[in-house]
């Protein structure tokens, strides 16, 4: 079992269709606006200020008020008020789903009931297989990277869902992942669908989808897998090794292989508003030493 | 040199081209050109002449190292910044040694980039 969003949830049940699914997530995002798109909206950035901060986001771990404050391109007050604009206008799936009639109240309560309890099943058994793997501990730290930048690099959520077996990983056939070499050797990647791909692609270079090639979508996971190391190695690797040395990415090795060894790697399925992708991670044999 | 210091782009990588080159307009810099490998970094250069080049190390068919040492061959005067992934220190200070100006590490850091630059062309 593995750990659903709401609308999937519904979606899977035969209680709503996809078209309403996606009808509600294009209204939520309408309303659930980002701190900058917010801003920009009330006059207090440009778009260009906006996504400078973005920009700055994506390789430092702070929140966006936080970077407007220190570059002075907000006060404290306007930051107040933006926070409180946004959780005013905050909707949630469900909300928009009623509104829009694609169930009634009623429906959506019972609903959110089993969706509780699915959600907690999941999260335990995910909890289990993780805390259970080797490469448990460091599949914690990077899921809970991988949670807390992804909205900042691609402007939506995306949550831990189940552990994947090397033999479940052939249908997601777009992988990219960069080994990062030293005493403490790391592959980290990334693999989905290339629809996901493009997607991801899309939310990550702001590009319309008609303008994004499949040769782009790999070419920008090459580029979030790198993001995502260059955090990795600041957040989860030990620091005594000064002499990580990151190669470029690299799309050729199947996710399969790359998780093939069940011990030294573990393959998380992520699900996110743009699609589900598998983190992959695989702890090489460190280079042999002299006795 | 014109107001809006003009870069020669040279990555691999179509998509870091495309974020480095909308994080090198919004900091004031003009991006002339593009370049996906070192042959293309050194024929970009000539035909184009820019105020700086950002130069990947790690590509195809010519890499970065070559083509700093082509382009600082047609022209000692370059102002060629390395951009390198984490780690590449002996590289970086072999670049720097052949007269590259500077480097930068990726992930890009949009406001290291434009520090980085602006004290190239100083």
């Amino acid at each position: 079992m593995a750990a659903k969003f709401l609308g999937q949830f519904l979606l899977e049940r035969g209680v709503i269709t996809a078209p309403q699914l996606l009808a509600a997530i294009q209204a939520q995002r309408a309303s659930n606006l980002l701190l900058g798109e917010l801003a920009v909206q009330r006059g207090l950035l440009d778009e260009a200020q906006a996504r400078r901060i973005n920009q700055r986001q994506r390789v430092e771990d702070r929140q966006f008020g936080d970077i407007a404050l220190e570059l002075g391109l907000l006060d404290q007050a306007q930051l107040d008020a933006l926070l409180e604009a946004q959780r005013a206008g905050r909707k949630r799936i469900g909300e928009v789903l009623v509104e829009q009639g694609a169930i009634d109240p009623g429906r959506l309560e019972q609903e959110l009931a089993l969706h509780q309890v699915d959600r907690e099943h999941a999260r335990s058994t995910l909890d289990r297989l993780v805390a259970s793997h080797p490469q448990g501990d460091l599949a914690t730290r990077v899921i809970a990277l991988c949670t807390r930048l992804f909205p900042r690099m691609l402007g939506a959520q995306c949550q831990a869902a189940t552990v994947l077996s090397p033999p479940q990983l052939g249908m997601w056939p777009c992988t990219a992942h960069v080994r990062v070499e030293g005493a403490h050797p790391l592959d980290i990647g990334l693999a989905c669908d290339l629809d996901s791909a493009r997607a991801l692609a899309c939310a990550l270079l702001g590009l319309a989808p008609a303008d994004c090639d499949d040769a782009l979508a790999l070419d920008a996971l090459g580029e979030m897998v790198n993001v995502l190391m260059g955090y990795a190695v600041r957040e989860v690797l030990p620091d005594d090794d000064a002499s990580y040395r990151a190669l470029p990415p690299d799309h050729a090795v199947p996710a399969s292989a790359l998780a093939a060894d069940r011990k030294r790697s573990i393959a998380v399925l992520l699900g996110s508003q743009l699609g589900d992708f598998v983190l992959l991670l695989a702890r090489p044999q460190p280079p042999c030493t002299a006795p | 040199m014109t107001a809006r210091p003009t870069v020669l782009l040279c990555d691999d990588s179509r998509a870091l081209r495309m974020l480095a080159a909308g994080q090198l307009e919004e900091a004031g810099f003009e991006v002339v050109g593009e370049a996906g490998n070192g042959v293309q970094a050194l024929e970009q250069y000539r035909a184009l002449r820019p105020d700086l080049v950002l130069l990947d190390l790690v590509m195809p068919e010519c890499d970065g190292r070559q083509a700093l040492s082509r382009i600082l061959e047609h022209d000692p005067r370059a102002r060629v910044v390395i951009l390198s992934s984490l780690g590449a220190q002996s590289d970086i200070e072999q670049c720097l040694r052949m007269g590259a100006r500077s480097y930068l590490q990726k992930p890009i850091d949009p406001d290291a980039m434009e520090r980085v630059l602006r004290q190239a062309l100083a």
